[in-house]
């Protein structure tokens, strides 16, 4: 029975569904974004959606083997210099071979819901930072905004204009204090505040 | 003498120097553009654990994260923990992705598809 071959018109579609799947795959998006292959790093991703397409539409064999096409996802991540151990190279190539099952049957249900639906956001791996430093200079611009030092003059201008999140952070001050009246002297771990004096 | 490889082994192009970074494993110092890069992504805990620490979890649905290390290791390690292979001459020339082995089934080999060799990651062609 001739039930695997995709039809002309399933075939652009199921391309598409690849390309939503695979854009919807944290990990390869996060290596894309972050530049883990180097620069043509969205060049080697896309290549990886049509490596995908060929191995569903050019392999002979009758039964495709989802070994296999885990083989094609871990080289093509291999090419991005990226080695996942978490488990989801074969989440992404099963639902790569539920979906080909579907386009099979004409059943495009799936690829419209992916269609209507937001990705979710990429993980933005940075280096850690110091962030100790960071918080210390919202909390300053709020507290000390009297006092700010010469030398920090620039900074927390540009902070408390560009940053409109830093007007909540008023708001806990006011609890700290609330808490003092417990007995207890909310002492704050910010060391460079009694070195700035 | 002669040149095992064209670009000598490292990917330095119009510069004089690149600054050393250490191994992840060994610590040795290698040129940054020598060193073999690799982004590991794997889970915080690992699968055996995962339901472990889920049914102690206080959270409902609590998606566990992951942990994203770039590895750098200098020649020596990454071909002693097989991240890269010695390769013959002409294949060091090979500069496509790798391909892994292909775990063939009982049946016939795809007639259609050019027989996959066993080719591991180059070791700096």
């Amino acid at each position: 029975m001739e039930t695997r071959r995709l039809t002309a018109e399933s075939t652009p579609v199921f391309q598409e569904g690849i390309g939503l799947i695979l854009s919807r795959w944290s990990a390869l998006t996060a290596a894309v974004e972050n530049e883990w292959g180097g620069r043509d790093s969205r060049v080697k991703a896309n290549l990886i959606c049509s490596d995908v397409l060929s191995f569903f539409t050019e392999s002979k064999a009758e039964p495709l083997y989802i070994d296999d096409l885990e083989n094609v996802l871990e080289e093509g991540l291999l090419s991005l210099n990226t080695v996942l151990e978490d488990g989801s190279i074969e989440e992404v190539a099963e639902k790569l071979m539920i979906m080909h099952e579907e386009c099979l049957e004409g059943n495009y249900q799936s690829i419209e819901k992916l269609r209507t639906t937001n990705p979710p956001p990429v993980a933005h791996v940075k280096p850690f930072t110091e962030d100790d430093e960071d918080e210390d200079d919202d909390e300053d611009d709020c507290m000390d905004a009297d006092n700010a030092t010469t030398m920090m003059e620039d900074v927390p201008n540009s902070r408390t204009s560009s940053n409109p999140a830093s007007m909540p952070i008023d708001e806990p001050k006011p609890s700290q204090a609330a808490e003092a009246e417990d007995g207890w002297t909310v002492v704050s771990s910010r060391r460079n505040k009694g070195g700035r004096n | 003498m002669t040149f095992k490889r064209r670009n000598g082994g490292r990917n330095k192009h119009g510069r004089g120097h690149v600054k050393f970074i250490r191994c992840s494993n060994c610590g040795k110092c290698c040129p940054k553009d020598k060193s073999i890069k690799r982004f590991l992504v794997r889970n915080i805990v690992e699968q055996a654990a995962v339901r472990d620490v889920q049914e102690a979890c206080v959270y409902d649905s609590y998606t566990l994260p992951k942990l994203y290390v770039k590895m750098q290791y200098c020649v020596s390690c990454a071909i002693h923990s097989h991240v890269v292979r010695v390769r013959s001459r002409t294949n060091r020339r090979n500069r496509d992705p790798p391909q892994r082995f292909i775990r063939r089934r009982d049946d016939t080999p795809k007639p259609g598809q050019a027989p996959r060799p066993g080719v591991a990651v180059p070791a700096r062609a």
